[in-house]
């Protein structure tokens, strides 16, 4: 125990002075709201006596849309009474994971084991995350995006009086 | 010089216990952080779809510190099974568990036209546009925005959301003292004269 407090001393906490305001133009038109279940069972060294066990369910509020700001000259044509878009690729445009619902579900330290940190949790989540992130691309999210954006703009528009709009979307660049 | 020598024998043998001692506690029980636990992979779940129509256009980042310190109360007589709470209270600043995060998260602030709340009116030589008044539409935090800049002592989820739920408040508030309704109205104008090709004079206004 001593040996284990020693070099324990608490840092002071850095002082955050740093933010950053910026201009965008982002049209949100699809909320997906995404659940996952973080399991984590560690097999320890064969010297290690006991087992950590954890199940953490989270959820992700993730809104895709399309960025205005990308729009070029030439992406608003009017030709007569008929409106053409052409609209950049639909993109995620906030990824949001709410601690307040995040849960542990399910904790079990045995043996010699030590309970886990809010660290390793918070380290777990941060996988959760990045599977999530890596998931969401097989889903139709931006699909529905791009046909919710069109919809939109299309009322929007007609509302001004335009007769016809079309609404195209530019085809993502592969990187 | 015998009672020296006999002070270093001594000596000598504490330290191989104390050493040994150590590397049962290393092999044993201490958990290496240098192993990074993978998680098992999982499905996703759709729990939700919504179709929305929000416009963003003004982005606040910052960055806040949320430190959480309890420390002893009273006093303790000196043992060695209190040794924690010894070295604490007298190497420590008195601190018994401290929890600091860092969280770096973005407000979003726009116009939520999810349910057609706006207004277009024409006449001859304008067209009148009424939204509805700007608000923040997102608070983006997520786990791989947030750190866990120092846990001394247990601490339980609710204490850390807790925390997290507080930065959440604290960034909102930052961004609220820089005043940006007016910011994101402006952008909004500038952004809503880039998309209209029209001959008649566009005039924009938020409700109160």
């Amino acid at each position: 125990m001593l040996i284990s407090s020693c070099g324990e001393g608490t840092k002071e906490p850095p002082k955050a002075e740093i933010y950053e305001v910026k201009n965008i133009g982002l049209l949100s038109t699809s909320e997906y709201t995404i659940g996952k279940i973080i399991k984590l069972d560690h097999v320890p060294e064969w010297y290690k006596i006991g087992d950590r066990k954890i199940l953490i369910s989270c959820k992700a509020k993730i809104k895709a849309g399309v960025d205005l700001k990308k729009l070029r000259d030439g992406d608003i044509v009017l030709n007569g009474t008929t409106l053409t878009i052409l609209l950049p690729p639909a993109e995620i445009t906030t990824f949001t994971m709410d601690p307040k619902l995040t849960h542990t579900e399910m904790e079990s330290v045995s043996g010699f084991r030590q309970a886990f940190t809010q660290a390793e949790k918070n380290d777990f989540m941060r996988q959760g995350e990045k599977s999530i992130r890596h998931d969401i691309k097989e889903t139709k999210i931006l699909q529905d995006a791009e046909e919710n954006a069109a919809v939109f703009l299309r009322d929007f528009y007609k509302q001004m009086g335009y007769e016809k709009v079309v609404v195209k979307h530019r085809k993502a660049e592969i990187k | 010089m015998k009672d020296l020598t006999r002070f270093l024998k001594n000596l000598l043998v504490l330290l191989i216990i104390g050493a040994v001692g150590y590397l049962i506690y290393w092999l044993f029980f201490k958990e290496s952080p240098e192993d990074q636990l993978l998680i098992d992979k999982t499905p996703i779940h759709i729990e939700a779809i919504r179709a929305i129509a929000e416009i963003s256009t003004v982005n606040y980042r910052d960055e806040v510190v949320m430190d959480s310190v309890i420390r002893y109360k009273g006093t303790t007589a000196w043992s060695w099974i209190d040794s924690t709470e010894i070295y604490d209270r007298n190497f420590n600043d008195n601190i018994k568990r401290r929890l600091t995060l860092i969280v770096r998260g973005e407000v979003r602030f726009g116009v939520d036209l999810s349910e057609m709340n706006y207004k277009i009116r024409q006449t001859e030589d304008s067209i009148f546009i009424q939204l509805p008044k700007p608000k923040v539409l997102d608070v983006v935090v997520s786990p791989s925005k947030t750190e866990i800049f120092q846990e001394q002592g247990k601490w339980t989820d609710r204490e850390r959301t807790t925390l997290e739920t507080k930065a959440k408040v604290k960034l909102v508030a930052n961004a609220n003292r820089m005043v940006l309704d007016q910011k994101t109205e402006k952008n909004m104008r500038t952004l809503l004269h880039q998309m209209i090709r029209s001959d008649k004079k566009l005039i924009i206004g938020f409700d109160e």
